[in-house]
This record gives C-alpha cells, structure tokens and sequence, in this order.
C-alpha cells in the first residue's frame, strides 16, 4: 500500500540534527518506510527572515526528483509575496504553499491572510497550515511558540469554502473539531497520538478528511508509518488515509 | 523478546475494572509484544495521593497482574510523602504479591530526601525504581523532576537501578544529566517519536541502558514500537532495546 506524506520538511533546524540532510538521504527513508511520495518544504524557512531565499534553494536541489512535490513556505505579512507566488507557481511548479501563523506572528483572521487564501484559491493552490512544529513541552526555553488557534483555522476555511485547507500537526482533539465543522479542511496524522489512534479515528473522523503525514525528519518516518500501517482499520479506510485523500486534497 | 517497561491502565474512572487491562494485553499481543510493565493509574486521584488511594492504585496493578500473570510485570506505586510505616507495609504487600518494581510520579521531585526510604527498600528488595522525569518548557507540574534532580537521587544512591522514564521528556540534555551514573536507564516513552533521540542515548549512554516504553494506552503501541524501528541502529542495539535490557533489569526467565 503506497502512502503519499503530506508533512514532510527537508533543511536544517536549530533544534534538531537530522540525518535526513539531503533529499537522496530524505527519500531513501521515506522509502524504507513505504512512503511514495511527499510533499516538503524548507525548514529553514520557519525562521529565516525571507522564507524565499530557501523555498527557492530547495527547489533547485528538488528539481528532476518526481518523489517530491515543493511546497512554499509565504508570510503574508512581508511585501512582495503575491508576485514571488506567482513565479514560483510559474517557476516551479508549485502546487501547494505553507503557512506558519505562530512563527510569522500574524493571524489568521487578518486582512493579510484571507489576502493570501484569496490568491492561493485563484492559482487553485491548496493552503497547508502548520499547527506546530514541535511539541510545546519540549520548546527551546527561549523560543515558546504557541499552537495555532484551531478555531482560527475553522473560521478562516468557513470565510473560503471552496479553497482546500490541509492542517498539519494538530492534536487529536484539535483535529476532531477542525474536521467536523468544515468539509474543505483535511488534517494529517502526524500528532495524532493516543492508544489505537487509527482506529479511533476511523470511528470519529470524517475518514475522507484524514491525510497520512509524518512530520518527517523532526519525527521518525517509520513511527507514523507504522502508525497507520499496523492499524486495524478496512482496506478501504486505509488506502483512504494512505493515498486518496492526499490526491483529493492536493491533487 | 519485546518488553513494554512503560504501560498504564485506562485512566478514566469507568475503566477501573480489572477486566479493562484485557482490551490493552489484547493489543500488544497483536503487535508482538511480549510482556508489558504496567506501572498503575499513576493519576487516579491527582498528584497527591494518600495511603488509601496508593492501595487502590496498587490493589488493580496487583489484580491485574494476576489477571494476566505471564504477560504483566507489575510495579508499586508510591507517593513519597506517606509515612515510613505505610511505605514500608506498601512494598512488601506489593512485591510479595508479585509486583516487580516501584513507580514514582510527581508527588515530590527526585532531589526530595524522602525518596530517601523508598531507595533503600527498593536496593534491600532488589528492584529497580521507575521515576517520571521531563523538562517541560510549558505545563510542568508542581513536584515533577527533571533528569538533573534524577541524576542528584542516583548520585546519592549509585547501587540502586534507576529507570528515567521519558526520553522525548528529558530530550539530549536529560541524557547529559544521567550519563555518568551508570546505574540509571532511560525508557523511550512519553511524547511524539521525535527523531535522532535514540540514536543520541545510544550513542552516550550505550544501547544496553535504553529500554523500550510506550506509555500506552496513552500513546499508541504501533507508534511507539516504530519509533525503535525507524531509528538507525544495529540489529543487536534493537534487540537490547526491544527486550533484552528489560529481561536483564526485571530479571525474567525466558
């Protein structure tokens, strides 16, 4: 059974050494773990100032690689974001663009993210929400950083029901709330933890709504795999969650 | 040979039967799990739980226990703060009713000298003490240890085997904190799997102080049991983790 990762990052993080430092490295485990295909963007682009200059270096050393789809990382809040979408669009293909609220201290409910959703819904792009990046516990001290307001999410999906919203990262009672109240916001499993999650889920969620997603290489490829893979679920819910939804929701 | 060391019951107050560990056996049977330590509703009744609350904890471990003997490795459950007769009379009725090991939570911090009597009966018992450890940037209980206050308890009693639990929650520097005190393992429970954190204790503490945990029903099994197989080790490395460190902690023939 094929899974396609919707929550894949490749780069460097302060916090964090990964072994999964180039993309032959990132797609050989994502492989061993029975992932074909996923989507990343730059990790770097959490915290650089420009999120462009290394949403760009990534998708040069992406290029020619069909395991990979690139996913740019905007801020809304900076200037020049709409034409440096467009030409990435252009440029590289992009087919799906990132958001991280918490880090890039605005809100969803600002004028510059429905801005934002407004164009990716013009380019047909599908807008991925990152809720976090790490456990909040486990923050560096010095750098507490929020989760982002899952009812946030909602209104903003509310404000544009026919953009297609994929949120990453949320906990499970998050993602409960978030998939029951809007039909055009899908959420992954990379956060979704507690005793036989999959099959909880499979009795809770709108199933059609659930990506896989690892969070890979801030969490182990093989933990989510097998996360869903050893599950007891139908074979339809699974490939469900492994594949379908993700060609749903992202094309 | 998998061994769990880091298992729960159900929480909530309605699964406080004992026939509810059925559900959680069932499960890590199926994903290939051998035996499981189950270190009791550590948070039944709060943080700060007195002598008769600790027996009730413990009267379900125990019961459960027999419920599955060749599965469940019990351990006793103990707030440090109880007098020293109650403590006393605890783990004796507990270890001779079969449990295995004692389980501290955050009723007070690992540097507390009240712990001081728990140590000593657990080296007089031989069994080692599994202490809840974390560094916690948010939400940290009052009373809950970090690694550092484990390493003081394991400095003051080097010939005691100290369980870390938590590795996600101590994180590297928990593994700084307690590597000079080889009488301390660190079980991979708690947390999301975050990635190079068993290949980093492996590295500096050695494969044969790390021990697999779940932290189920919390956390889920499969989950969990990836977390070892997607790290990057040798098949011995695994192997140690997987069993072979508890087999040798908890002493079980197999």
């Amino acid at each position: 059974m094929k899974l396609i990762d919707v929550n894949v990052t490749l780069g460097a993080w302060p916090f964090q050494k990964f072994f999964e430092d180039t993309p032959a490295r990132l797609e050989a485990t994502l492989r061993r773990e029975g992932i074909g295909g996923a989507w990343v963007s730059a990790a770097e682009s959490i915290l650089f100032p420009d999120p462009e200059v290394h949403d760009e270096l990534l998708f040069r050393r992406l290029r020619g690689q069909p395991f990979f789809r690139p996913v740019k990382v905007v801020n809304p809040v900076l200037g020049n974001w709409r034409e440096r979408l467009c030409a990435a669009v252009k440029q590289w293909r992009v087919r799906a663009i990132k958001l991280f609220p918490n880090y890039h201290r605005y809100s969803l409910l600002s004028d510059d993210a429905r801005a934002l959703v407004r164009e990716a819904q013009r380019l047909d792009l599908a807008v991925l929400v990152q809720m976090r990046v790490e456990d909040e516990r486990a923050q560096y001290p010095l750098m507490e950083v929020p989760g982002v307001a899952w009812t946030d999410v909602v209104k903003l999906a509310g404000r544009f029901p026919r953009a297609r919203f994929v949120v990453l990262c949320a906990y499970y009672g998050e993602a409960k709330e978030m998939t029951r109240r809007r039909r055009n916001l899908w959420v992954d499993t990379a956060f979704l933890e507690t005793g036989q999650v999959m099959e909880q889920v499979a009795r809770e969620f709108p199933v059609r709504q659930v990506l896989f997603g690892s969070h890979a290489p801030f969490l182990y490829a093989g933990a989510g795999a097998r996360k869903l893979m050893l599950a007891r679920l139908s074979r339809r819910v699974l490939r469900q969650v492994a594949h379908a939804n993700a060609i749903e929701a992202l094309g | 040979m998998i061994i769990d060391i880091h298992g729960h019951p159900y929480f909530d107050e309605p699964r406080q039967r004992v026939e509810c560990i059925d559900g959680i056996v069932r499960e890590a049977r199926r994903l290939g799990i051998d035996r499981l330590a189950l270190l009791g509703n550590v948070v039944r009744f709060g943080f700060r739980q007195n002598a008769r609350q600790v027996r009730l904890v413990n009267d379900l471990t125990l019961a459960m226990q027999r419920r599955h003997p060749d599965f469940l490795i019990g351990f006793c459950f103990l707030n440090p703060k109880l007098d020293r007769p109650f403590l006393a009379r605890e783990i004796e009725r507990s270890l001779e009713g079969g449990l295995r090991g004692i389980k501290l939570e955050c009723d007070v911090d690992a540097r507390d000298r009240r712990l001081d009597f728990v140590m000593q009966q657990a080296m007089a018992y031989d069994v080692p003490v599994m202490q809840h450890t974390w560094y916690k940037t948010v939400q940290k209980v009052d009373g809950e240890s970090s690694p550092a206050d484990l390493a003081d308890l394991a400095r003051r009693f080097p010939k005691a085997t100290i369980i870390m639990a938590h590795l996600s929650g101590g994180g590297m520097r928990g593994i700084m904190d307690v590597q000079r005190f080889p009488n301390v393992c660190v079980d991979t429970s708690g947390g999301q799997p975050v990635a190079g954190l068993v290949e980093y204790a492996v590295k500096h503490l050695g494969a044969e102080r790390v021990l697999f945990g779940s932290d189920a029903p919390l956390r889920d099994f499969a989950t969990q049991l990836g977390r070892i197989h997607g790290a990057r080790l040798t098949a011995a490395q695994r192997r140690l983790i997987l069993g072979g460190n508890a087999v040798r902690l908890l002493k079980i023939r197999h």
